[in-house]
């Protein structure tokens, strides 16, 4: 019997077809014990399913994927590596094993969890390799006010709020980079890149009272390294 | 002195309220605990200033928005997934 256009057979999810306006529209065949995901004309296509395309062979849909995440892989990257180069490097290294190991994502956590544990992995294993040879080179560090010079948006300030504004967000810089690799990424995930608890010990792979716990302690060694300029 | 013992029992002490300021920053306390806590920092400024700060310290961070990806960076990235898909 032939299938109507978009379906692929019982149990199975068609790739699907993005609207003029950009909008997802999916037909879907699945049986009564499965969820149905409900398409939406005029949102954008879920991460889920670009994975799925990019699965069928639809390497567009990978190129989106980097396009919506690039700028959060790299910001999870400077929080923990404390440095352009280096997260410039971890965004690379992040999205190469996404590649590599996108065609064996079995769906069990969302697309975004499964993107920031390899990002957080990645930019962990760098920061330790680091560590290590940064005992024989001490003088190679480079001072992280250098890297802030010319990095403040415009946002319509007083030259006085965009100093105290830049000030600021030197010393959180700072502060999130002193803090100990254990709470540095809970405080990065949880309270600069706003995952929940739960997010969070799926990424760390921590139960939710151990992220609690750092938490705790990451965010009272951050207010008292902020604490004069807050 | 009955409503005074009573409140004496109701609050907490300084070291009581570190173990707890962050989850209740967070909102994450029993009503209990939060009025408890909340007696304290009426009477204490120091932990009043403790959580004001900590408070401030989780908002600065929440709308700290982040940094864009630098052009150089952007471009070896993009370059990287052109090959990839190019050879896949």
């Amino acid at each position: 019997m032939a299938r109507p256009a978009g379906c692929s057979g019982e149990g199975e999810v068609a790739p699907s077809r993005v609207d003029k306006s950009g909008g997802l529209i999916i037909l879907l065949s699945v049986p009564e014990n499965k969820s149905l995901q409900v398409a939406v004309p005029g949102l954008p296509v879920p991460d889920e399913e670009l994975v799925r395309r990019v699965q069928h062979g639809h390497m567009e849909a990978f190129e989106e994927l980097v396009r919506r995440y690039e700028r959060k892989v790299y910001n999870i990257a400077y929080r923990l590596l404390g440095n352009e180069e280096d997260a410039a490097e971890a965004l690379q290294d992040t999205f190469l094993r996404v590649y590599r190991f996108i065609p064996k994502f079995a769906f069990k956590s969302s697309f975004y969890t499964w993107l920031y544990r390899i990002a957080t992995n990645v930019s962990l294993t760098r920061l330790r390799r680091r560590k290590k040879t940064e005992v024989v080179s001490l003088d190679a560090s480079i001072p992280e006010s250098d890297n802030l010079k010319f990095d403040l948006p415009d946002t319509g300030q007083t030259p006085e709020e965009a100093f105290q504004q830049k000030r600021l967000r030197e010393k959180l810089d700072q502060a999130v980079e002193q803090l100990p690799e254990e709470y540095r990424a809970v405080v990065v995930l949880r309270d600069l890149e706003g995952l929940s608890n739960e997010e969070v010990s799926k990424i760390l792979k921590l139960s939710v009272p151990a992220v609690k716990s750092r938490l705790h302690r990451g965010r009272l060694a951050l207010r008292q390294q902020l604490v004069n300029y807050l | 002195m009955k409503d005074k013992g009573k409140r004496k029992k109701a609050t907490c002490d300084c070291v009581e309220l570190e173990e707890w300021a962050v989850l209740y920053v967070e909102g994450e306390v029993s009503e209990e605990i939060r009025q408890r806590l909340l007696i304290h920092i009426q009477s204490c400024a120091h932990c009043a200033h403790l959580v004001r700060s900590l408070k401030r310290t989780v908002h600065y961070c929440r709308i700290e928005c982040g940094r864009d990806v630098p052009q150089q960076a952007h471009e070896r990235l993009w370059q990287t997934i052109r090959n990839l898909l190019g050879s896949g």
